[in-house]
């Protein structure tokens, strides 16, 4: 008796301990909501475009996506192909119900997006999760292009290429600066992500990790691994349902392009570009994919896919880790004593520096080039303007970045090993030079993301404890590298 | 449903063929690359739209015509072909497979756009070689002469050939021996890596065979490689991946189903396809003829 | 009999390699499977843990047929095991590794919300502990060396509070030294725990030091079977120990 009253108070204080268990992300995300509702406001009220309004939008509906898809191919390493499928299905089913059902609750239409994505996924993942690799690259790639061809060809259910148009929104969405379906779209995707967040670190989202990493093994600890695929494939299906009838929301309309293999290709991009391997890589991915696409798409649609199939090839080949997981990825064996561990994180710190400060003069150089083509090598307008790319050319404005940016990175970093207060200041300040250079310059937004990348990764760099003590204790007798 | 007399089904029968020896062209080069290297090559559908484009290309310099370029084509896509696999997958054959997928993910993407930087955006048409315009009576039946003469021809000429190859020559034993156990062949003293590009460069011929042969049927456009890409995803799966005796099974069932679908569900023929695809996996994961792989997932 | 594998037979295509096996194992013994290269060791053992199916056969786990069951409900029922080549979740820190397993073991993975942190902390803990990992919890497991890799191994088969512990070659490719570090935790492990123990090895030395009853497998089939001394003393073994250089 005793003993039952014991595990009844053990088992009550397990699910209080459950339902608070402290989670300190939790204030991370609160923050980010807290300080990205007000966005619309200071856009509107600086006098910038509404056309960033909507961009912001869509940059949170891709993260979303983007987030939910890494759940599969980061944590779980299930690569689908074909992911823009589900997408397209939570489009059709929110768009279709709310348009052919007059008087359904808008949020009813909208809530059904996720459960016909989960439906869709539950189906078609029952016959892809069993095959790994790349038989589900190839099942994934044709169930999802299948998708697309219904939508595209059956007119009397979806409308075909001609897609679904007039879908009826609340007033208070349809107002024209957006500024209230910026912030509809916000609270559900904080939360949505926040959701994700529990999940990867959920003893479920362990199980997944550890099917990525050795399914035979997980096999053997107990876990059926082709069912707990099956489970991420529905979770994610969702997950994107949602995100793509918030994408319908934002056009009012539907066509089978959401569905298409180019937006797979997108959202897988966005995971590799972030860093799969980090749960935040995603957004970063999403930011960078939407406005390079905003910055190259105005000059040169036919360049885009070229540039993504550059992108992704220079990722496989340079940074497998993605940008988030460049900026944290640190070498360092679990044996190393202090000595060896200093020197291993300022050579890192090195050559990530040195690969930053090239990043970013080649990508300011190319967006720059992108948007004003015809400046590139010599100036182009006729009025001397002092410090203006145009003035000056694009290229010989580069060559001279180069020249004295390396030159002093060259010099900071070869005082890295007896640093002082000072030399960390500088070796801050120098991308932040860069970065004001840049707007000052007028560099396209991409360019300015990849220096203000750089900002950030110094900055990561220079709080890190070991980074901290290891500039602090320095002595010159010990440096000589 | 009902109602069809047999000489419509055997119309449909042998359009069937036509369509199934022109998938076999293509399948069969990303069958044989998989077989023997272990790399699913997405890129091979940028072979067979270079093949269709490079024939355009030829006709329009006027130096002989359609013949010469219908073997020129192929040779120009090996070049690429070639090219591709020291550039980009020499240095990762030993990465992780995932990343080979992604990184012939990427030069699909790559080679797409660069189609559109050259030829443009808009559709192309090879007009059919003279003196094979018309039609050709088969059983009381009109068929495209080109398809009798041409097409099929030169699928069955191909099937035979890598039969041949394979089964029956000194090369052929190495590379049906690199796809039972790729670590072997190394072991036997043969420069792999010189196997591994002269794999990759038929590859990549097939594929530009396939475009070649296929150009003057259809419209050429960018994106008609990620279209076939599919198609042939659903071929090698049906039959078995690295299988080529598979390859030509689903080559055969795939044309047929899409033939004599046509004549049940006229628009949505091609689900019949998936249909199928979904029954092979639940019954045969591994393909009609492929190996069965018990130890590893 | 805790373990009992009943004329088990396993061919692939043509190839037999494992041909009408009888094995058993009583509760608390420490058995041993020997044979040279290519005997059917590892299929044995495949075979039994659900990775492969028998070709004709039943496997007995108790009183209860096991025979065709899928690996993970194997597992669950109480068979450990580790395999030939290091098995671990390499990119996982050392604690994540063995909490993963104890998680599965308590039937816990399905929880998507709570974070996992602080779950099953001190019973992992404690694992750690008992396979000497305390204080490289946090390393990444895959930068451990090969020694640690193997305990760790041990780590995750233990956190399934299996009956019998399946360890193929647990000292493979290991120094002399490592090798008699490894027996003895695999002995006091055993012999704490209560665990029935069922291995394969090459080094005739740690077999005979800590093995009750010895299998001796040749091409697939069962060569000789009973106490170290009898095996030593049986003519066929000698003859295949001797005719082939180990």
């Amino acid at each position: 008796m005793a003993n039952l009253q014991g595990s009844i108070g053990e088992g009550a204080v397990a699910l209080r301990r459950a339902a608070t268990a402290r989670d300190p992300m939790i204030w991370a995300f609160l923050a980010a909501l807290v300080l990205l509702f007000w966005v619309p406001e200071l856009i509107l009220y600086m006098g910038w475009a509404k056309f960033w309004i909507q961009f912001t939008t869509q940059v949170f509906i891709w993260s979303l996506f983007g987030v939910s898809f890494n759940l599969l191919m980061g944590y779980t390493g299930m690569i689908s192909f074909g992911q823009a499928a589900y997408l397209g299905i939570g489009g059709y089913t929110a768009g279709l119900l709310l348009k052919n059902i007059p008087g359904l609750s808008f949020y009813l239409g909208l809530a059904a997006a996720p459960v016909g994505g989960a439906l869709a996924a539950l189906v078609i993942g029952y016959f892809c999760v069993r095959r790994t690799h790349i038989y589900f690259a190839i099942l994934t790639l044709a169930f999802g292009h299948i998708v697309y061809l219904i939508a595209f060809k059956w007119y009397g259910f979806t409308g075909g290429d001609n897609g679904l148009i007039g879908i009826p929104v609340p007033g208070w969405i349809a107002e024209p600066t957006f500024a209230n379906y910026y912030k509809f779209v916000l609270v559900i995707c904080v939360v949505a992500i926040y959701l994700l967040w529990r999940i990867v670190n959920s003893p479920f989202g362990r199980a997944l990790t550890a099917i990525r990493e050795n399914p035979e093994r997980a096999d053997f600890i107990g876990i059926p691994v082709d069912r707990y695929r099956l489970y991420a494939f529905v979770l994610v299906g969702a997950f994107s349902g949602l995100a793509g009838a918030l994408i319908m929301v934002n056009d009012r309309s539907v066509y089978p392009d959401l569905a298409h293999w180019t937006q797979s290709t997108q959202v897988l991009l966005m995971s590799l570009l972030g860093g799969v391997y980090t749960f935040f890589g995603p957004i970063v991915g999403a930011l960078l994919l939407r406005t390079m696409d905003a910055d190259i798409t105005q000059n040169y649609p036919e360049i885009w896919q070229l540039f993504l199939g550059g992108v992704l090839v220079l990722i496989l080949f340079g940074l497998p880790g993605g940008i988030v997981g460049f900026i944290q990825e640190r070498d360092v064996g679990s044996g190393d004593d202090h000595a060896t561990r200093t020197a291993k994180l300022l050579r890192q710190f090195r050559r990530k520096s040195w690969m930053f400060f090239g990043g970013a003069l080649l990508f300011t150089t190319f967006f720059a080039v992108l948007h004003s083509p015809g400046a590139w090598l010599l100036p182009r307008a006729r009025e001397f303007v002092p410090f203006s790319l145009v003035t000056w050319g694009i290229v010989p404005c580069a060559l001279l970045q180069l020249v004295v940016g390396g030159s002093a990175l060259w010099w900071l970093l070869r005082r890295a090993d007896r640093f002082n207060r000072i030399d960390a200041a500088l070796l801050l300040a120098l991308p932040v030079a860069a970065l004001v250079l840049h707007v000052y310059l007028g560099t396209p937004l991409s360019g300015l993301l990849i220096v203000l990348l750089w900002v950030i990764f110094t900055i990561y760099s220079l709080c890190q404890a070991d980074f901290r003590r290891a500039y602090r204790i320095g002595s010159p007798a010990a440096g000589g590298g | 449903m009902a109602g069809f007399t047999a000489d419509v089904l055997l119309v449909q029968f042998i359009n069937g063929l036509f369509i199934a020896a022109g998938i076999y062209l293509v399948a069969s080069g990303l069958s044989l690359v998989f077989g023997v290297l272990g790399v699913l090559n997405f890129a091979h559908g940028s072979f067979y739209m270079y093949g269709a484009f490079f024939v355009f290309t030829w006709i329009g310099f006027k130096l002989g015509g359609f013949w010469p370029a219908l073997l020129i084509a192929p040779f120009a896509v090996v070049i690429v072909g070639i090219a591709t696999e020291v550039v980009f997958l020499r240095p990762i054959y030993k990465a992780d497979p995932l990343y080979q997928l992604l990184l012939t993910y990427g030069l699909v993407l790559m080679f797409g756009d660069v189609v559109k930087l050259i030829w443009g955006a808009d559709n192309q048409s090879v007009a059919r070689p003279v003196g094979l315009e018309g039609t050709f009576p088969i059983f009381g039946a009109l068929f495209p002469s080109y398809q009798v003469f041409v097409l099929l021809p030169i699928g069955i000429c191909t099937m035979v050939a890598l039969y041949l190859l394979l089964n029956h020559t000194q090369i052929g034993n190495v590379v049906r021996a690199a796809t039972q156990d790729r670590e072997m062949v190394g072991a036997l003293g043969v420069n792999v890596r010189l196997l591994y590009t002269g794999v990759f460069a038929v590859g990549a011929f097939l594929g530009g065979l396939g475009g070649a042969v296929l150009a003057p049927m259809g419209a050429l456009y960018p994106g008609m490689d990620f279209d076939v890409i599919i198609e042939v995803f659903l071929v090698v799966v049906l039959g078995g991946l690295g299988s080529m005796a598979g390859t030509a099974l689903g080559a055969l069932i795939y044309g047929e189903l899409k033939s004599l679908g046509i004549l049940f569900v006229p628009d949505l023929e091609s689900v019949f396809i998936y249909v199928l695809m979904v029954i092979v996996l639940l019954t045969r994961p591994q393909g009609l003829l492929g190996k069965r792989v018990e130890t590893s997932r | 009999m805790l373990l009992r594998v009943e004329a088990v037979t396993k061919s692939f295509g043509g190839f037999v390699a494992v041909r009408d096996v009888n094995l058993s194992v009583e509760r608390g013994r420490m058995a041993c499977v020997i044979g040279p290269n290519g005997a059917g060791k590892s299929t044995l053992f495949n075979l039994i843990t659900g990775h492969l199916q028998p070709t004709r056969g039943r496997v007995f786990f108790g009183d209860r047929d096991i025979t065709g069951r899928p690996p993970h409900a194997i597992c669950q029922m109480g068979i450990g095991r580790s395999f030939q080549r290091t098995n671990i979740f390499p990119r996982l820190t050392v604690f994540d590794n063995v909490q993963i397993a104890v998680l599965s073991h308590h039937r816990r993975t399905l929880n998507m919300l709570t974070p996992a942190r602080a779950l099953v902390r001190d019973e992992t803990m404690a694992l750690l502990d008992a396979v000497g990992l305390a204080g490289e919890e946090r390393s990444t497991s895959g930068t451990l060396s090969y020694g640690l890799q193997k305990q760790l191994e041990l780590g995750i088969a233990l956190a399934s509070e299996p009956q019998v512990l399946l360890l193929d070659e647990p000292t493979a490719g290991m120094s002399p030294q490592e090798t008699a570090d490894t027996i003895a935790l695999i002995g006091r492990i055993v012999r704490d725990r209560g665990l029935t123990l069922l291995f394969t090895e090459h080094d005739m030395d740690v077999v005979f030091s800590i093995a009750e009853r010895i299998t001796v497998l040749h091409q697939g089939a069962v060569l000789a079977e009973g106490t170290p001394e009898e095996v030593q003393r049986n003519e066929d073994v000698q003859r295949i120990y001797l005719g082939e250089a180990e």
